[in-house]
C-alpha cells in the first residue's frame, strides 16, 4: 500500500468512530417519533440529535471515508507511492477541524438546524463554518486524486488507466462539481449572514444552490460502493469483470448526470416553475441508467466466476459463489436493498408522484434503504478488505463479519419498509413527537414500533461492525496478499481519449449545467426575494443586551 | 485483440456521440417540459405554447389580488417586523430609559398598586415584546385603560429605551436561561396536563407547544418570554385573547390557540409559568 | 480475500472466456431494454400530465414577509375560502412558527380549489395526506397549489418541513363539507371553519 497506509487508515477511523455514535443516536430518535417510551424526551434534544446524526452519517463518514478509499486506491491500483502526501495530511487536518467544530456546535444545541439547514433558519456560525472546512478541505483530496492520475498518464502514454483508479478520480470531480453548491450557498449566503456582514438572505437562492449538492452528493457516496462492485467482487468471487468499458462508461454517466438533476429536490417548491422541474426530471431518469447497466455488468461477472466453480444450469452458478466471502455477502445483500431502494427512488423524482411522499416518511425510509442500506453496507465490506491490507493482521472473524452484514440487512428492512408506509399514510417528516392518539396517525404507530426494532438491530450491527475492525487491528500479525483489482473478461489494450480522461465529459457536464440551473439560480438575481433571518437558538431579540 | 470490438466499439466517436446526446437530451426535455406539458393547467384552460413557456418559467403566476373585491381591511397591529422596526428596538438606549420608566415602576415593578397581579412584571422582557406592546396601544390596536394614555404619551424613540431598560433588569422573569441538563418528560406521555401542553403542545387542537415561542427552550419574535411572569396576568390574557376581547396577536396566532383551551387550561398553564422555583428552572 | 480458496489463486481465469462481441452484444440488448423501460416510465409521467393536469406547482411570486399582516391580499382578513365568480374557490392561509392561520378552512367537495400560502417567517410544509395537496410554504415567495376535494370529511394538515423547534406542534385541519352545506359566498366573503 506504499504510503497511503497510515493516510487510509486515519480516514477509517474518524469515519467509524463517529458512526457508532451517530447510530446509538438514530436509535434514540426513533424512539422519540414512536409511541414508546424514550428517555430524555424533548424534543429539542430530538432536533439536535437529527441534526448531528444526519451530519454524522451525510457529510463526515462519507466524506472521510471516500478520501481513505481513495488514497489506498491510488496507491494500489497505480501501484506506487501516493504524491502530494502532506497536502493530503493538511487535508485530513482541515475537514477533521471543521468536524469538530460542527460536531460542538450541535452539541451545544445551539444549531438544530438540520443537516439540510435550509435558511432563513439560521444556526450557529461554528456549525456552518466547520462543514465549510469539511467540505472544502475535501477538496484538497479532489486535487490530489486528479493530480496522481494525470502523472501516472503522463509516465505512461498511451496506456488505459487502470479501473479503480479512474472511477475513484470520477468521483472526485464529481465532488468537486456537488460540493460547488453548498460551498455557493455558504460562502455566498449563510455564512456572510451568520458573521452579521448582511441582514437578509434569499432563502430560495439557498435552497435552489443547494439543490445542486443534495441529489450529487448521494453519487458521491455510492460511487466507491460502485468501485468495489466492478473492481473488488469479482476478483473476490474469483471471476473477471464482464467489461471494463461498461464500468468506465458507468462513472462517465455518473459524471454527467448526477449533477443536473437536482431541482427534483424541489418539486414542491414554488420558487421554480415546472418547465425547468419537469427538464431535471426526465435527466434524472437518465442517471438511474449507470445503475441498471452495473446491475447487469454485476451479475454477469458473478456469473462468470460462479460456473467458474462448477455451477451448471441455469441459476447454479448463483449457489456456487463463494458466500462465505464478507464481499460476495455483502454485494448479494446491496443488490437486493438497491433493487428496492432504487424503485422508491424512481417514484421520488417522477415529477408528479412525488407529491405523494414528499417530505412524509417515505422519504428518510427511501434514503436509509438506499444508502444506509445499500451503500454502506458495501463500505463495510470494503473496511474488512482494506483492513488486512492496511494493518497486516488477518481479519478478526470472517463469520462475526457475515453475522454483522446480514444483521444490518434484516435491520435495514425492518427499520424502512415501515416507515415507506407510514409516509403513503402521509405521515411528515422532522417531527419530534406524535400525539399516537390522533385517527390520522393511529393506525401509523404499530407500524412505527416495528421499525424501532429494525434500529435496535442495526444498532447491534454497528456494535459488531467495530468489534471486529478493533479486534482485526490488534491482532496477531501475518503476511497478507496484497490487494488486486478484478481484471476484465477481456482486459482493454488501449482505451480512446475520452474513456481514459474526463476533458471531454467536464465540458459536457458544464454546459448541462448551464442550460439547467442558468435560469433557475440567474431568476434570483432579478427576483426581489429575500428575507429575514430565525436564529434557532435566539434567546431574545437584544442578544448582548439582555 | 484483447479489446472489445463488434457491435460495441471502444473506438466509438465519442465526442460526436456525447454532444449529439446532449442537444437531443436538450431539446427533447425542454419541448416536453415548456411546451408540451406546462400548457395543461389543472382547473384552468389549456395554455398557448408562448403562455406555456412563460408558465413553465414561472413567469406567468396567478396574482391572487387580480381585482377581486376583498373584505374591509382588518389589520392586528400595525408594527411590522420590518428592518425599519428592529433597529428602532435596537436604538434603545437602556440609561435613558431608566429615566421613562420612573413612571413605570409604581405598577409593573411594586406591589401596592398591582394586589391581584393583574399588571406584567417586565424586569428581564424582550424588549420587542415590550416596544409592539407600547406601539399598539398608541394606536389603539390593544385596550386597557391607563395604558392607552401612558403609550400616547411616549414617543417611538421613548419605547425604545423604555424597552431597552427593562430588558436588561434582572428580576422576576427568567427568561430564556440556557438549559444546561438533559432534559425529560416533555413529550405526550407526559401527564401533567400543563407540562404536556408547555412543551408538547396538542396539535389535535392546533395548539403549538408553549415553549417554543415563550420558553424555557425556545423564542419567536414578538411572544414575551413567560417563564416566572405573574399567573394571574397570564390567565387574564389567555382569557380575553379566547373571547377575542384582546386581539393585537399577528394573524390571530394566540386567539386561536386561546379558543381551544378550556378554562382549567388556562389556569394551569397561568400557575407552571408563574412558578418561580418550578422545574424548568434550569439550576445554575 | 488472501486466504481462502489458493487453488483459484493458482488457476485464474484466462483472457477472453467470453469474447469480446457476445460482452459487447449483450451489454448493448440490456441497454436496450432499460432505455425502453426509462422511456415507458417516462412516457406515464408526461401522458398523465397531459390528460390529468397532473403537475408540481409553477408559480413564482414573490412577496413581502414581513408586512403580511399590514394589508394587500394576505392581510388577516382576507384569508380563509374565497369564492370566485366561476364557482371555484380560492384559500388564502398564512405559515409562521408554528401554525396555519386559519387553523381550520372550509371547502366545499367536488369544487376547485386554489390554495395560496406564503410564510412569515421560515420554510414550512403544507401536506394533506391522500390529496395531491404537498408543498412547500417559503418566505419571499406565494406557493400556490391546486386541487379538487372527492371525497368529504376533515383532512389533518401537518407542517411536514422542519421550521423550529415547535415544529411537532404544527398541525391544522381542512374541513371538505358536501355541495349543499357550503353556503355560497359573497365576493367580499371570507369563510372558514375556525371557531368564534
Amino acid at each position: 500500500m506504499y504510503n497511503s497506509r497510515r493516510l487510509a487508515l486515519y480516514h477509517y477511523w474518524v469515519a467509524f468512530a463517529v458512526f457508532l455514535p451517530a447510530v446509538m443516536l438514530g436509535v434514540w430518535q426513533m424512539l422519540m417519533r414512536s409511541p414508546l417510551p424514550a428517555p430524555f424526551d424533548d424534543s429539542n434534544h430530538y432536533y439536535a440529535s437529527v441534526t448531528l446524526h444526519g451530519t454524522a452519517m451525510a457529510y463526515v463518514i462519507t466524506t472521510f471515508f471516500a478520501m481513505g478509499f481513495g488514497y489506498a486506491v491510488t496507491a494500489t491500483s497505480l501501484g506506487r507511492p501516493v504524491r502530494g502526501i502532506t497536502a493530503a495530511w493538511i487535508g485530513f487536518a482541515i475537514c477533521l477541524t471543521g468536524t469538530l467544530m460542527a460536531v460542538a456546535a450541535v452539541l451545544s444545541g445551539k444549531s438544530s438546524v438540520l443537516y439540510t439547514f435550509y435558511p432563513p433558519l439560521l444556526g450557529s456560525v461554528w456549525y456552518y463554518s466547520g462543514a465549510t472546512l469539511l467540505i472544502g478541505g475535501s477538496m484538497i483530496w479532489v486535487v490530489l486524486m486528479i493530480v496522481n492520475m494525470a502523472a501516472w498518464k503522463r509516465d505512461n502514454p498511451g496506456k488505459p488507466v487502470p479501473l479503480a483508479m479512474f472511477a475513484i478520480t470520477a468521483t472526485a470531480v464529481l465532488w468537486a462539481w456537488s460540493a460547488s453548491g453548498v460551498e455557493l450557498e455558504m460562502v455566498g449566503i449563510v455564512l456572510p449572514r451568520a458573521f452579521g456582514l448582511t441582514t437578509q438572505i434569499d432563502a430560495g437562492l439557498a435552497r435552489t444552490l443547494f439543490s445542486v449538492t443534495l441529489h450529487s452528493i448521494v453519487y458521491f457516496w455510492l460511487m466507491p460502493a460502485y468501485i468495489a462492485f466492478y473492481t473488488l467482487v469479482p476478483q473476490a468471487a474469483g471471476g473477471r469483470l464482464y467489461s471494463d468499458t461498461m464500468g468506465r462508461l458507468t462513472f462517465i454517466m455518473f459524471l454527467l448526470f448526477a449533477t443536473p438533476v437536482g431541482l427534483h429536490h424541489l418539486f414542491a417548491d414554488p420558487e421554480i416553475g415546472v418547465g425547468f422541474k419537469f427538464i431535471q426530471s426526465f435527466l434524472t431518469f437518465l442517471v438511474a441508467l449507470p445503475t441498471l447497466l452495473t446491475v447487469f455488468s454485476i451479475c454477469a461477472s458473478l456469473e462468470i466466476a460462479g460456473r467458474h466453480r462448477g455451477g451448471r444450469g441455469l441459476l447454479g452458478w448463483i449457489p456456487a459463489l463463494p458466500w462465505n466471502e464478507p464481499m460476495i455477502l455483502a454485494v448479494g445483500l446491496s443488490l437486493v436493498m438497491l433493487g428496492f431502494g432504487g424503485a422508491g427512488g424512481l417514484i421520488n423524482m417522477s415529477y408528479d408522484m412525488n407529491s405523494m411522499i414528499h417530505n412524509t416518511a417515505w422519504v428518510p425510509a427511501h434514503f436509509h434503504l438506499i444508502f444506509g442500506g445499500a451503500i454502506v453496507i458495501m463500505y463495510f465490506a470494503i473496511a474488512y478488505e482494506m483492513w488486512p491490507r492496511i494493518t497486516g493482521k488477518p481479519l478478526h472473524s470472517k463469520r462475526m463479519a457475515r453475522w454483522q452484514l446480514w444483521l444490518w440487512f434484516v435491520g435495514m428492512f425492518v427499520t424502512t419498509i415501515p416507515w415507506h408506509i407510514t409516509g403513503l399514510m402521509g405521515q411528515p417528516r422532522r417531527v419530534a413527537i406524535f400525539d399516537y392518539s390522533d385517527p390520522l396517525l393511529a393506525p401509523m404507530a404499530p407500524l412505527v414500533v416495528i421499525s424501532v426494532i429494525g434500529g435496535l438491530i442495526l444498532l447491534a450491527s454497528a456494535i459488531l461492525l467495530i468489534t471486529v475492525l478493533v479486534r482485526s487491528q490488534v491482532g496477531e500479525g501475518m503476511l497478507q496478499t496484497p490487494l488486486r483489482y478484478a481484471l476484465a473478461v477481456n482486459p482493454p489494450v488501449r482505451v480512446p481519449k475520452a474513456l481514459n480522461g474526463f476533458a471531454l465529459w467536464n465540458a459536457i457536464l458544464l454546459m448541462f449545467m448551464v442550460f439547467e440551473y442558468g435560469y433557475p439560480i440567474g431568476q434570483f438575481f432579478v427576483l426581489k426575494s429575500s428575507v429575514p433571518v430565525y436564529e434557532v437558538s435566539q434567546q431574545s431579540s437584544t442578544p448582548g443586551v439582555r | 485483440m484483447t479489446h472489445d470490438q463488434g457491435a460495441f466499439k471502444v473506438d466509438y466517436p465519442w465526442a460526436k456521440i456525447g454532444w449529439i446526446s446532449f442537444a437531443v437530451i436538450i431539446v427533447v426535455s425542454s419541448l416536453l417540459g415548456f411546451v408540451v406539458l406546462s400548457r395543461y393547467q389543472q382547473n384552468d384552460a389549456s395554455l398557448d405554447i408562448w403562455g406555456a413557456i412563460c408558465r413553465g418559467l414561472g413567469i406567468t403566476f396567478d396574482s391572487g389580488s387580480t381585482g377581486s373585491p376583498q373584505p374591509a381591511l382588518r389589520t392586528p397591529t400595525n408594527v411590522a417586523w420590518t428592518q425599519v422596526t428592529l433597529d428602532q428596538v435596537r436604538a434603545g438606549d437602556p440609561e435613558r430609559g431608566a429615566h421613562v420608566a420612573l413612571n413605570c415602576i409604581a405598577c409593573h415593578e411594586g406591589t401596592t398598586a398591582n394586589p391581584a397581579h393583574l399588571i406584567p412584571a417586565l424586569d428581564g422582557m424582550d424588549a420587542t415584546s415590550i416596544f409592539k406592546q407600547l406601539a399598539d396601544y398608541r394606536s389603539g390596536k390593544r385596550l386597557w385603560g391607563v395604558m392607552d394614555a401612558i403609550a400616547k404619551a411616549l414617543s417611538i424613540q421613548d419605547s425604545a429605551d423604555v424597552a431597552a431598560y427593562f430588558s436588561t433588569r434582572t428580576g422576576q422573569l427568567q427568561a430564556n436561561l440556557p438549559e444546561r441538563v438533559p432534559q425529560g418528560g416533555r413529550a405526550f406521555r407526559q401527564s401533567d396536563p400543563a407540562a404536556r401542553l408547555v412543551f408538547a403542545g396538542d396539535p389535535q387542537r392546533g395548539i403549538a407547544p408553549c415553549s417554543a415561542c415563550h420558553g424555557p427552550g425556545g423564542f419567536r419574535l414578538g411572544a414575551p418570554p413567560l417563564t416566572g411572569q405573574y399567573a394571574a396576568y397570564i390567565e387574564r390574557q389567555l382569557g380575553s385573547f379566547a373571547q377575542g376581547i384582546r386581539h393585537n396577536d399577528i394573524y390571530e396566532q394566540m386567539r386561536a390557540i386561546a379558543r381551544q383551551l378550556t378554562p382549567d387550561e388556562m389556569k394551569a398553564l397561568a400557575e407552571f409559568y408563574g412558578k418561580r422555583n418550578s422545574t424548568l428552572v434550569a439550576t445554575e | 480475500m488472501a486466504d481462502t480458496h489458493p487453488d483459484l489463486l493458482q488457476r485464474p481465469l484466462p483472457d477472453g472466456t467470453v469474447p469480446a462481441e457476445v460482452v459487447a452484444r449483450t451489454e448493448k440488448r440490456w441497454l436496450g431494454v432499460m432505455v425502453a423501460m426509462l422511456v415507458v416510465m417516462m412516457a406515464v409521467v408526461v401522458l398523465t400530465g397531459m390528460t390529468n393536469a397532473i403537475h408540481p406547482p409553477s408559480n413564482v411570486e414573490t412577496i413581502d414577509p414581513t408586512t403580511l399582516h399590514l394589508g394587500g391580499e394576505f392581510a388577516e382578513s382576507n384569508l380563509g375560502t374565497a369564492q370566485e365568480r366561476d364557482g371555484s374557490l380560492t384559500v388564502r392561509l398564512i405559515g409562521g412558527q408554528y401554525g396555519f392561520a386559519p387553523d381550520c378552512t372550509k371547502v366545499a367537495v367536488d369544487t376547485p380549489v386554489k390554495f395560496r400560502l406564503t410564510s412569515t417567517d421560515v420554510i414550512h410544509g403544507f401536506l394533506l395526506p391522500s390529496t395531491n395537496v404537498n408543498t412547500m410554504v417559503v418566505p419571499g415567495f406565494v406557493a400556490e397549489v391546486r386541487t379538487q376535494f372527492t371525497r368529504p370529511g376533515i383532512y389533518r394538515m401537518p407542517c411536514n418541513e422542519f421550521c423550529g423547534p415547535g415544529h411537532h406542534g404544527m398541525w391544522a385541519r381542512v374541513s371538505v363539507v358536501p355541495k349543499e352545506q357550503f353556503h355560497s359566498l359573497a365576493p367580499t366573503e371570507r369563510s372558514s371553519c375556525v371557531q368564534q
